[in-house]
């Protein structure tokens, strides 16, 4: 039975919302998409199948941290068939493991990898249980872009046999769910929604004039409610300042955490974090994606994400424990400038494109080249602009036979793609401007109604901060540091020894 | 702030605008590339490879231009800076107030420091969880070769879990005996284990009120120091030393894995042009290559790159100009003589 399964392998008693439904569709070998709010055990539906079917687990996992999170939890279960690949691993390590696929039982790849033929060609040979794409809404965010493998997994999936394929995300409204099963090519499937309001987070927004007085706002939430928190910033540079602005200002423990940092620094505050070890830390949306940590009582955001599934997806980290907990999104007028220069920063526009396009020509640049992201770059455009545009250009191989096509193809396609970033940026804006209960204003977007609406609920149902103050208890004071001896004897001897 | 402006101005004195500030940075974050070695070596600036190996581009260029807007520095052409009179005197005033922590000169092993400590903090990590019967944890490191390195650590050892761990703690506290109580703390309070998370570099520099730089320095002396003693007296520390691994030649480690892939194809006979084309890399970055062997390796010969003529004619100019800057070398010497030659000659002469 799969609960004394579920039992051993993992030591649940009892399966949560949807798992099983989901684990017995895929027994059953049919494709499944499923949206599960944040938090409500995903891993597990394709884990367990994993004991079940024969063959291997497949998991198409967007980041190279989420990735090794996930092998890391399962070797904390006690399996050790579980490996991650990726671009990043050298070419001995790659090799090593290939050649280790057939004692295998998941494997977790980036799609970039499943472009690998020699991988390809191994997995030719073995049985595939279980086809995962995990995190399945980024096929829609970042596939059209910078990470087109994302839309070549169809074309895989097929060449490696007949397994069912998953489909999960926290976050998908009709849009994207329907951009996903298209790109999978899995039309005919199981579908399993339920329902992404998380009825224990109160949401609130905070409009203030300037930056300073938005930082100001950030210090006296940071000072007033439960903790621990994450606060989200647009940019790197915004979460070193704030972080050193807080940790002057209040005396909490206060990290900071972005794409920018070394590998060894992020799992050090990454761990701080999760064994609390920290009251808050101040991240880029870097942060978060497969993070397991249940007593997030605040998310905050310093700046506003670029669309509104994003937004659901970082407030979804807090009160995964059933909690009450706080969502307060702080704007100001000038945010706007971030997204839409981001937006604008992630293409050529018309000059710089026939500019690249005209020394293409004349250069006669091979398309796979740094030379030509670097001509393309000379030219203006951001380096997520070359790529997105290199990327494009390979779609073309025989353009040389007519350039002009080319051109306004890739020129209509920057522009479609300009406008839907553009609609999901006004969307999101729209919902921060919106005077209507913000549950219900978000829950629209994704065909949902609030169903019994709880207190407290939004700021525009009105908003009890009281519940959220901390007693006097919980501030904190400065703890003394072992010498450098006593914390070796921590580390090396055995202190729970009597 | 001011102790970074202390290291900004040591450094840029030393110097004096012959490289370019992304030279100098590419130096402090520790880039294995024949270019910095050399000039870590050619401006005794060695104590300063790989100091400081989370400094940003971004943070470096700030901090560059913060002391430009202060009249402390001055351009003298595109990314070349020199001190001004006020950075001078600024630099002499500072000196009386701020140090670089000693143990930073101690470079002999700075080839292998990264590793080593990578590989300590494992040994660590994991050693801490065995002896308190915790089978699972979150490795700090996530590089494959690290963790099957410590996989392979303890398959060969005979003693057990609790006499390795006294050991190792005996043996970390006598080698770190000869360091400062703050610089120990700095090392030690980076390291994890069983329901201990390390801390980073920067938020040690917060609690010990420190500049980053400061820290940093601070550890890689204490990092230094450490791995000395090893060296002097491995017998007197054989954990450390295993993990060290002190015994592989050094030669094979300090050139670059992608030079030393070009220097098996010179050795088998190839021409530059052929191992260019065959590795897909362009003809400037094996001649890199070449310059990064020829500077590590007195022996190799290269009569086949530079005929004795030119070689003597260059030796020539480099004596009489008081600059190593190439494009001034460049312009004093015959028009057939190239830069690749010039630095060949510069390696091969290690000035
Ligand atoms: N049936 C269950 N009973 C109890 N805990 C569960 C169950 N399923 C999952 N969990 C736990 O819930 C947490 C979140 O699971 P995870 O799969 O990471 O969530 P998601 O991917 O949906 O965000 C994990 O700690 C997991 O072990
Ligand atoms: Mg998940
Ligand atoms: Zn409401």
């Amino acid at each position: 039975m799969l609960e004394t399964l579920l039992k051993e392998k993992f030591g649940y008693s009892s399966f949560r919302q949807g798992q099983k439904e989901i684990i017995d569709s895929i027994i059953h070998r049919r494709h499944v998409f499923a949206v599960l709010p944040t938090g409500s055990g995903k891993s597990i539906c394709y884990l367990l199948p994993g004991y079940v079917m024969e063959g291997l687990v497949i998991i198409v996992t967007p980041l190279l941290s989420l990735m090794e999170d996930q092998c890391e939890q399962l070797r904390a279960h006690g399996e050790k068939r579980v490996k991650a690949l990726n671009s990043f691993l050298s070419y001995q390590e790659k090799d090593r493991i290939l050649g280790q696929l057939r004692d295998l039982k998941y494997l977790f790849v980036s799609p970039e990898m499943l472009q690998n033929k020699k991988l390809l060609n191994q997995l030719a040979k073995i049985k595939l249980a279980l086809f995962v794409v995990d995190e399945a809404h980024c096929i829609s965010e970042w596939g059209h872009e910078f990470r087109t493998d994302y839309l070549k997994l169809a074309n895989i999936r097929h060449t490696l046999g007949t397994a069912p394929c998953l489909a999960l995300t926290a976050t998908a409204n009709d849009h994207v769910k329907r951009d996903i099963i298209k790109q999978l090519d899995m039309e005919e499937c199981d579908q399993y929604i339920y329902p992404i309001d998380r009825k224990n987070i109160s949401i609130a927004v905070k409009k203030c004039e300037t930056i300073n007085e938005k930082i100001e706002e950030a210090i006296s939430i940071i000072k007033m409610v439960h903790l621990p928190g994450i606060l989200y910033c647009g940019s790197r540079a915004w979460t070193e300042q704030l972080t050193s602005i807080i940790q002057v200002r209040t005396h909490y423990r206060v990290a900071y955490y972005h794409g920018g940092m070394t590998s060894e620094d992020r799992i050090l505050i990454q761990r701080q974090f999760i064994d609390g070890e920290l009251d808050l830390i101040v991240c880029t949306n870097a942060f978060g994606m497969g993070i397991n940590k249940s007593n997030v009582r605040l998310v905050m955001h310093f700046h506003y994400p670029k669309h509104i599934n994003a937004y659901v997806q970082e407030i979804g980290r807090a009160g995964r424990d059933g909690k009450q907990s706080l969502a307060v999104l702080l704007y100001c007028p000038i945010d706007d400038e971030i997204p839409k220069h981001l937006i604008d920063q992630s293409y050529p526009d018309d000059d710089v494109l026939a500019r690249i396009f005209s020394r293409i020509k004349y250069e006669n640049a091979k398309l796979h080249s740094d030379e030509l992201l670097k001509i393309m770059q000379e030219e203006g455009a951001s380096e997520t602009a070359a790529h997105f545009l290199q990327y494009q250009l390979v779609q073309f191989p025989n353009m040389d036979l007519d350039m002009e096509k080319v051109h306004n193809k890739i020129k209509s396609t920057i522009h479609e793609r300009k406008q839907h970033k553009w609609r999901e940026l006004n969307e999101m804006k729209r919902w921060i401007e919106t005077k209507r209960c913000r549950r219900e204003a978000y829950l629209e977007l994704y065909n949902e109604q609030v169903i019994e609406k709880r207190e407290p609920c939004c700021d525009h149902c009105g908003l009890n901060w009281d519940i959220f103050r901390k007693g006097k208890r919980e501030t904190r004071s400065l703890e003394k540091m072992d010498t450098w001896e006593e914390r070796l004897q921590k580390l090396l001897n055995n202190h729970l020894k009597v | 702030m001011s102790y970074h402006v202390f290291v900004v101005l040591h450094l840029i004195k030393k110097f004096q605008g012959d490289r370019s500030i992304y030279g100098i940075y590419h130096l402090l974050h520790g880039k294995k590339s024949s270019q910095t070695i050399q000039d870590s070596l050619l401006f005794s600036a060695k104590a300063f490879f790989n100091s400081l190996e989370n400094l940003s581009r971004e943070n470096w260029n700030n901090l560059i231009r913060t002391c430009c807007s202060k009249h402390l520095l001055q351009e003298i052409k595109k990314d070349h800076v020199t001190l001004t009179n006020v950075g001078s005197d600024t630099y002499l005033m500072l000196s009386k107030s701020y140090t670089i922590p000693t143990g930073l000169e101690l470079t002999a092993w700075i080839d292998i420091e990264t590793r080593f400590w990578k590989k300590l903090k494992m040994i660590i990590q994991s050693l801490s969880h065995m002896i308190h019967h915790e089978r699972y944890y979150y490795p700090v490191s996530r590089q494959d070769d690290i963790q099957q390195w410590t996989k392979n650590f303890y398959r060969h050892l005979e003693v057990n879990r609790y006499q390795l761990s006294n050991q190792l703690q005996k043996e970390i506290k006598t080698a770190l005996s000869i360091c400062s109580d703050l610089e120990s703390g700095i090392l030690v309070y980076q390291l994890s284990g069983f329901q201990v998370n390390g801390m980073t570099i920067e938020q040690l520099a917060k609690v010990t009120h420190l500049s980053l730089f400061e820290t940093s320095f601070l550890f890689k002396s204490s990092l230094r120091k450490l791995l000395n003693q090893i060296a002097a007296k491995p017998d007197k520390y054989p954990i450390l030393a295993k993990i060290a691994d002190l015994d592989r030649p050094v030669s094979a480690v300090s050139l670059t894995q992608s030079a030393r892939k070009t220097l098996n194809l010179i050795n088998r006979g190839l021409t530059l042009d052929q191992i260019a084309s065959l590795r897909h890399l362009t003809q400037n970055t094996i001649e890199d290559h070449v310059v990064e062997i020829a500077f590590q390796d007195p022996s190799f010969p290269i009569d086949s790159f530079i005929d004795e003529k030119s070689y003597q004619h260059i030796q020539q100019i480099i004596g009489s100009l008081t600059t190593k800057r190439l494009s001034v070398i460049k312009e004093a010497c015959r028009q057939d003589i190239s830069y690749f030659m010039i630095r060949l000659v510069l390696a091969k002469e290690r000035v």
